[in-house]
């Protein structure tokens, strides 16, 4: 066989099975062919940790089978090719479950040609930081009248003078019209649930460096004198995540959703927190 | 404001942009801070193009876009002031209750001068083309304060 | 040949220390709707504003895509929307290019900022560093300038006194100027006895934190002569970027400012830029930047900032009439109110501050530590 960046391409094949970690394999298993072009065809066969490699012409029965050029394949074993590029290019192909294969390829130690000795790896330095900066949020005139409503257990709404329509919580402006709201309305509490979101990964909350319980329910809630679009978005009480009904309109088909109510803090601030979540209003 | 704005309705809530990170040094960056760390070293590269050794180091020369990952160079850990600052506003970010000195230190072998503390010397007393030298930090932080800081030495 | 841009229509609220009565949005519209106003024009698909370009910082508004939150308040709501990161002045750069470009017509230009929301900006502009080099010395666009205040004094005739000038004739500017209503005045001993910040930057140096909001509608000119009397043209546009770290920079070269300055002018078909301007409005966050700036501009001598001080250079020749960004404008939007500035005194709109028969300008913005950018834009009108 031929050489390729100084490197015998057996030699790279043939020392597959004593370069894969097996301490590193527990519990994967399965069949992964490499198809060299003129460095031949191989399986490589994995099992309880231990791999096995032959020559193999017919690849119809692995897992995936990578198709390449002995070339490309030396190449991104010494690190010369990147394989993504060369993937991009069209110099290799991964058939199959794609997935798989590449958390094989992670199992093998790097090859090193005979006689080099492996250099120390550089480790890579990273730094876990977290950026904390205090805020002083205004509310304004506009939310801050609509938070306000929250602790007084209203929940406000404002209306555009030109369209009619309800935002809550209220903008300064109507951005379909682009003039200012100016009317306020009184909505809900109750209503119907439009939109259920089961959120299983919360991120930090980068307003208060919280980060939520999950799984949790982030709903579009439709309340009573809201029409359409015009949902408040909010919480759901998590405990009745599997017993609510999302309500739809699909081709003028109305399906109400679940009804809910709010259920509010104790203690209230001024905040949209004022409403801990909706509820069945059973 | 305007006399007829009403802030009836308005107030204020107190709260924070916290947002977690992690940072990668990338790879030229790791060589530099473990051999910082590790051997108490300071290292550059040098862009033979521009005939530029850069500290901190760097991937790529911003100049001519040549590679620069295998050229290391190792500089001194002494140099001298070329400017300075001190700083006297207290905030939680400083790494030092104020006032303190920022110094640009030109170290030897060194064509561009990295930004560090300089202690040891009342900032009054501090001038331009000082000799000084790094003093290396007891405990890693895996950043550029493996050296704690510089102080003045003999030239 | 591209055709004409102008500036139609400016607005600005006022800037204050803390306008905590205020949420960005309500800010906005007390910009957008004096600009519609003026002009008479709607976001309708076929004649009205085709895109808004807002300025905002993400650090400062902490919100990412800060934009996105002022939709509705930009008009921008299912139309074209782009925001400008990195100085708001930069905004006439790039609705210049969508309009020659033939995109649009009309732009709406809207910047907000409040620096009185983060606890310290200092702490925001600390951001702007790297974790792993210069963050861990503390470094912010505070000691940034320090340093090359330093480096600029080491290298110039500019001392101390020179300085308070500057701040003292800042705060006798903005007296005149509505939209900064709370610039303190003090005299050149005052600015002289205030403690140092970063030396040799004193406290009554540094622009005071502001809160405001600026915007312009920017024309193709038929558009423009349609709804301006006097549309302002945006005849040159340069800008220029230099190193990150500030060891990489000759710190009082003003290596950026010069390409920047030399871009515009080429664009603009100005050899001699010296007596060319009739305003000058240069964004100068800290008092030695005025003197640096106008050097870096060429339109002083290399070295000679402080005897141009001293000799009254800048009364005779205009500069910052607005009491400029000493007078207190926020980080992002400084520019973008120098454009803004320069467009009233050409629009005859200047009020107590008007330069008579002013017919062509310069506005000039910077970010990033210690003047890492640079943009100049040349204003002028028929």
């Amino acid at each position: 066989m031929t050489t390729y960046f100084g490197v015998d391409v057996a030699d790279v094949i043939e020392t597959m099975p004593s370069r894969f970690r097996k301490e590193a394999a527990a519990g994967i298993s399965g069949r992964f062919g490499y198809d060299l072009g003129e460095a031949g065809r191989w399986r490589l066969a994995v099992r309880d940790g231990d791999a096995a490699l032959a020559p193999a012409e017919d690849l119809d029965d692995c897992l995936a089978v990578v198709a390449t050029d002995p070339q490309t394949f030396v190449g991104i074993q010494l690190g010369k090719i990147d394989a993504t590029e060369a993937m991009a290019l069209q110099k290799l192909t991964v058939a199959g479950d794609r997935g798989a294969f590449g958390s094989i390829t992670r199992l093998f130690q790097k090859y090193l040609p005979p006689g080099e000795e492996a250099l120390p790896d550089t480790e890579l330095v990273v730094l876990k930081q977290t950026i904390s900066v205090g805020q002083t949020f205004a509310t304004g005139p506009v939310m801050g009248r609509f938070l306000k409503g929250l602790k007084q257990k209203k929940i406000l709404a404002m209306r555009c003078p030109v369209c009619g329509r309800l935002q809550s919580p209220p903008r300064e402006i109507c951005a379909v019209c682009r003039v200012r709201n100016t009317e306020w309305v009184e909505v809900g509490p109750k209503g119907e649930m439009r939109m259920l979101e089961y959120v299983y990964y919360a991120s930090p909350d980068p307003l208060t460096g919280e980060t939520r319980e999950t799984p949790y329910g982030a709903i579009g809630v439709l309340l009573d004198g809201c029409r359409d679009e015009e949902v408040f978005w909010h919480l759901l009480n998590p405990a009745q995540l599997d017993r609510v009904q999302m309500g739809s309109v699909i081709d003028g088909q109305v399906r109400h959703g679940s009804r809910l109510r709010p259920v509010w803090a104790e203690n209230r601030t001024g905040s949209i927190d004022d409403i801990q979540y909706f509820e069945l209003d059973d | 404001m305007q006399s007829d704005f009403d802030t009836s309705d308005c107030y204020t809530i107190e709260g924070k942009l916290a947002l977690p990170y992690t940072y990668f040094a990338g790879r030229v960056g790791s060589r530099f801070i473990t051999t910082l760390r590790d051997q108490h070293k300071i290292m550059g590269v040098r862009c033979d193009a521009c005939d530029t050794v850069f500290v901190p180091p760097r991937q790529t020369c911003e100049r001519c876009l040549g590679d620069l990952t295998d050229s290391w160079c190792e500089v001194g850990s002494r140099g001298r002031v070329v400017n300075f600052t001190v700083v006297r506003y207290p905030d939680r970010h400083l790494p030092r209750p104020v006032p303190y000195v920022l110094a640009m230190i030109l170290l030897e072998g060194a064509d561009t001068p990295i930004v560090h503390l300089l202690e040891g010397i009342p900032p009054e007393q501090v001038a331009v083309d000082m000799a000084v030298e790094a003093v290396f930090a007891e405990t890693t932080t895996h950043t550029i304060r493996d050296i704690d800081h510089f102080k003045p030495c003999d030239a | 040949m591209a055709r004409r841009v102008g500036i139609c229509a400016v607005a600005q609220t006022t800037y204050q220390r803390d306008k905590w009565h205020e949420r960005f949005q309500g800010m906005a519209l007390e910009v957008l709707e004096p600009l519609l106003a003026q002009t008479g024009l709607d976001f309708s698909e076929d004649k009205g504003i085709g895109m808004s370009i807002s300025v905002s910082d993400d650090i400062f508004d902490a919100r990412t895509i800060s934009d996105n939150g002022m939709t509705d308040v930009l008009g921008a709501h299912m139309r074209c929307e782009e925001k400008i990161a990195q100085e708001g002045i930069q905004a006439l750069y790039y609705g210049l290019a969508a309009i020659q470009g033939g995109h649009v017509d009309a732009a709406l230009v809207l910047g907000h900022c409040k620096e009185s929301q983060p606890k310290s900006r200092n702490m925001v502009t600390h951001m702007a560093f790297d974790p792993f080099y210069t963050r861990p010395v503390g470094l912010d666009f505070t000691a940034a300038a320090g340093l090359q205040a330093q480096a600029y004094a080491d290298r110039s005739d500019v001392g101390d006194t020179h300085l308070a000038d500057i701040v003292a004739r800042a705060g006798r500017m903005a007296q005149l100027n509505p939209a900064t209503p709370e610039t303190p005045v003090w005299t050149r001993e005052e600015v002289l006895a205030s403690p140092m910040l970063a030396d040799p930057i004193r406290a009554h140096h540094a622009y005071p934190v502001s809160d405001g909001a600026v915007g312009m509608i920017l024309a193709a000119e038929e558009t423009a002569r349609a709804i301006c009397d006097h549309p302002v043209w945006i005849t040159g546009v340069g800008n220029c970027m230099d190193s990150f770290f500030l060891g990489d920079r000759d710190l009082a070269s003003n290596f950026a400012l010069k390409q920047a300055a030399a871009r515009a002018y080429q664009r603009a078909g100005i050899d001699q830029p010296h007596d060319r301007f009739d305003v000058v409005e240069v964004s100068d966050q800290f008092a030695y930047q005025q003197p640096m700036w106008m050097e870096g501009l060429g339109l002083v001598d290399e070295g000679q900032g402080g005897a141009w001080i001293a000799g009254g250079g800048p009364d005779a020749m205009n500069v910052n009439r607005s009491g400029g960004m000493l007078a207190g404008n926020p980080l992002i939007l400084g520019g973008l109110v120098r454009a803004a500035e320069v467009a009233l005194q050409l629009m005859g709109l200047a009020g107590e501050r008007q330069v008579a028969d002013a017919r062509c300008g310069l506005a000039h913005g910077v970010m990033g530590p210690a003047g890492q950018f640079h943009s100049v834009a040349i204003l002028e009108r028929d």
